[in-house]
């Protein structure tokens, strides 16, 4: 970690999983303020499971995770939320029957104890189509708006921390590069990024760093640059 | 919802029309309609509440008769008291329908505790289960006449009038069902409302955004089961009497069809599927005795045809 990046998201330690089942043994990674890490590996090797232990939405988890230098592991889902980590989940799961308006607003949290708070106008600045829908359910948003209203919802908390999971699955790849482009501001603005993608291209030029997940076990990181320098890294942890 | 949908119009020309139905029944002379509309504005009432937990917030609340039975002999019990007393403050309408209201508000809060705990089926059961006891507790009641139920030795006084009345109660319910269906509006479209609605389609997901979602849905639970209550209130003042039949089962599951078939999450439901209920039910019995085997597939047409119900075919015969 860079000494410009002071520590927003520590894992140390983490396992976590379901019942009798273990996902993820032990996972270290630490993200800094205006950092961007990804977090790669095959479907199944506990990405997802990783996101959810964040959270406090996985079955169990173990271990020790900082957010700002506060323990969050085992806490309730809606403080750990509170606390400063906005979640675009997989499968984006807006409300499909709340309007636009009503996924962001509802949820803004606390604007008072934020110093640059998000605001919706802020959103629709940053997400320019959303602004168009305000009063659309949505439920009759596409693809790539349900995703973006995804994001601005979690933008909505005020986090520190921005997770998420397969934003651009499954989205036509003009809206998916603006998606990059959206991303790339947040981390501009010193937001902690952490995402879960399959997309090595754009993630490569956007990523500080990335973690391969491998049987949920962390078990290769390094740079964007570094990783394409070891062709055998690729073939064996994320080659189909 | 915003009061320019084809349902809305609906509605506030029938609450339009109910505010003259008095005057006309007056002048025709048959003020039978007007007990038979203030008991299907009563349960337009506790359908509103029920609404806002089954419909909009897919709580399928089984036991909330419980709580018009607890409305009900609330007053009961005051009207009792204020009886012994030949009068006094606890006969008025102004503290006896707060005070019922806060009873069946503070069941709730019990009751929604521990039954929000569960989730769908799990839910329906232990809210039967709550409702089965309210009723059961009321067949306990032996001063109270026990499984019989009692007549109300007074009713719930108004200034020099009381809810005996057919117009006098026939306005008060008009007027607390119109506050009832404002307030669902507002409610509704309210952050809070936004929450109850978004709890519907995912609860990790509100989580995950830092809402506490247990607290938002035993509040709106805990809403429901005081307006209930007040609906309770005024249906006790309507017969003239309580019985724990009011808090059966059976009773609940009418105001469940009444959600239904009315149209579930939308604002003027509860309003068509009380006067559909009580209109298909008077109508229906006048034709034959066993009037639920035609009611019933009525039902099922209009909830296989239409999910949305009542408000729903308004809606799907302007979009053709």
């Amino acid at each position: 970690m860079k000494a410009d990046h002071p520590p927003m998201l520590e894992l140390a330690g983490v396992s976590g999983g379901y019942g009798k089942t273990q996902i993820i043994d032990q996972i270290d990674l630490s993200i800094g303020a205006g950092e961007f890490i990804s977090l790669l590996g095959r479907n199944g090797m506990g990405k997802t499971t990783t996101v959810r232990a964040i959270m406090g939405i996985a079955g169990w988890v173990h271990g020790s995770i900082l957010l700002n230098g506060s323990e969050i592991c085992g806490a309730p889902t809606h403080i750990i939320a509170q606390s400063g980590i906005g979640l675009v989940a997989e499968g984006r799961r807006i409300f499909p029957n709340l309007t636009v308006a009503e996924n962001l607003d509802a949820f803004a949290a606390n604007p008072h104890h934020h110093t640059n708070p998000w605001t919706m106008d802020r959103v629709f600045a940053l997400l320019p189509t959303l602004g168009d829908r305000v009063k659309s359910m949505g439920e009759t948003l596409s693809g790539g708006e349900q995703q973006m209203l995804a994001i601005g919802r979690a933008l909505m908390t005020n986090p520190k921390v921005l997770i998420l999971d397969e934003a651009t699955e499954g989205l036509a790849p003009t809206v998916r590069t603006l998606i990059w482009q959206i991303l790339a501001e947040l981390k501009d603005q010193g937001l902690a990024i952490l995402a879960i993608d399959k997309h090595l291209g754009p993630l490569g030029a956007l990523s500080d760093r990335y973690g391969i997940l491998h049987k949920g076990r962390l078990v290769w990181r390094g740079t964007p640059s570094e990783l394409g320098d070891q062709p055998k890294v690729i073939a064996k942890y994320l080659g189909v | 919802m915003t009061p320019t949908t084809p349902a809305s119009r609906w509605a506030i020309a029938l609450l339009i029309a109910l505010a003259a139905a008095p005057v006309f029944s007056a002048l025709a002379g048959q003020t039978f309609y007007v007990f038979l509309l203030s008991k299907m504005m009563i349960l337009a009432l506790a359908g509103v509440s029920l609404n806002w937990i089954l419909g909009y917030g897919n709580m399928p609340s089984f036991g909330h008769a419980g709580f018009l039975g607890i409305g009900a002999y609330s007053v009961a019990i005051m009207s009792m008291r204020a009886a012994e007393a030949q009068g006094g403050w606890l006969a008025t309408a102004f503290v006896q329908l707060p005070i019922a209201t806060l009873a069946a508000a503070i069941a709730a809060i019990i009751i929604g505790a521990v039954s929000l705990r569960t989730r769908g089926v799990y839910f329906i059961m232990i809210t039967l289960a709550f409702g089965q006891m309210l009723f059961s507790l009321g067949v306990a009641l032996e001063p109270l006449g026990g499984d019989d139920g009692m007549t109300l030795p007074m009713y719930s006084t108004l200034g020099p009038a009381d809810l005996s009345s057919g117009p006098v109660l026939y306005y008060v319910v008009l007027g607390l069902l119109v506050l009832a269906l404002a307030g669902s509006h507002r409610l509704m479209q309210s952050p809070f409302g936004a929450v109850i609605r978004g709890a519907k389609s995912n609860e990790t997901r509100l989580e995950a955004l830092g809402v506490p979602t247990y607290r938002y849905r035993l509040a709106a639970f805990a809403l429901a089961g005081a307006v209930c209550g007040l609906a309770g209130a005024l249906l006790a003042n309507q017969g003239g009497y309580v019985s724990p039949a009011l808090a059966a089962w059976t009773h609940s599951a009418e105001l469940v069809v009444i959600v239904l078939l009315g149209g579930a999450g939308t604002l003027f439901g509860p309003l068509f599927g009380a006067l559909a209920v009580v209109g298909l039910e008077e109508i229906l019995s006048q034709l034959t005795e066993h009037w639920r085997i035609i009611f019933g597939p009525i039902l099922i047409l209009v909830v296989l045809a239409n999910r949305g119900g009542i408000s729903g075919l308004f809606r799907a015969r302007t979009n053709v």
